[in-house]
């Protein structure tokens, strides 16, 4: 969590501040996720995303599935 | 591994695996594993290339794949061979019921979310609802196969991951609707 919010630090530069003292929040908005995505390219936050969405299915083991059958599995190579 | 030992303790009469690429995995250790069971096997005709898509079908993937492919080479020329029926097409074209009456079912064509979900509900019907399906490339590489899991596990369908594997389970009854 506090790596998270220490993250959404990065955005924060100067150029975005100054952005929206002159022209508004929406304006410093901009400007701070454009930072933000400089310092944390949105391939990541896309592989990210994937990842949470992959975490949603849930994950059973083998055993679990067979349960009290077992199995004898030819391997050839 | 974990698709052969629940293979071989379903023990299932027809099997259909999408994606036969060299027919190694899916195909060839699948006939090993099961003593007189048909596994049918499609994919796309050898001479297919990304140049033959048509608009109107659904977004295909890995198409550095499909062209490395020597489809069921690992498997031609074996004894098994006479168990396995390798049918050639796009899943999203081809007739299903030339595909018998599988009840095993093994989806790792393309992995886009429109194939995946159009393969898995086609052999959803096929089995009329009754059936073992595993899905391959259950990872962060391929969002679409998660996407379609995760609509299906919507539907209360109770799909999981097997653990530390890309493969991901289903055994549905009549009442998974």
């Amino acid at each position: 969590m506090l790596q998270k919010s220490l993250k959404l630090l990065l955005g924060l530069n100067c150029a975005a501040v100054l952005r929206g003292f002159r022209l508004g929040f929406s304006e410093f908005l901009k400007g701070y996720l454009a930072g933000l995505i400089a310092v944390d390219p949105r391939q990541k936050r896309l592989e990210n995303r994937n990842q949470r969405e992959l975490e949603r299915i849930p994950v059973a083991t083998l055993a679990n599935i067979l349960g009290t059958r077992k199995t004898t599995v030819l391997l050839t190579v | 591994m974990a698709l052969l030992s629940i293979l071989a303790a379903e023990n299932p009469r027809e099997v259909l695996a999408i994606g036969t690429f060299m027919g190694h995995t899916a195909t060839k250790s699948m006939a090993e594993n099961l003593n007189d069971a048909l596994i049918h096997t499609v994919d796309l005709p050898p001479d297919f290339s990304a140049q033959q898509a048509s608009p109107g079908e659904p977004p295909k993937d890995d198409f550095h794949l499909i062209a490395q492919r020597v489809v069921g080479r690992e498997f031609k020329g074996q004894p098994i061979e006479r168990r396995i029926r390798q049918h050639f097409g796009d899943t999203a074209i081809i007739d299903f019921h030339e595909f018998g009456k599988p009840t095993f079912f093994f989806i790792d064509g393309s992995h886009t979310y429109e194939y995946c979900k159009q393969d898995s509900e086609k052999c959803f019907a096929l089995c009329g609802g009754v059936g073992t399906f595993l899905w391959h490339d259950v990872d962060e590489s391929h969002p679409g196969v998660v996407k379609f899991i995760l609509e299906w596990r919507s539907l209360g369908r109770n799909i999981s991951r097997i653990e530390g594997t890309a493969v991901a389970y289903w055994k549905s009854d009549r009442s998974s609707g």
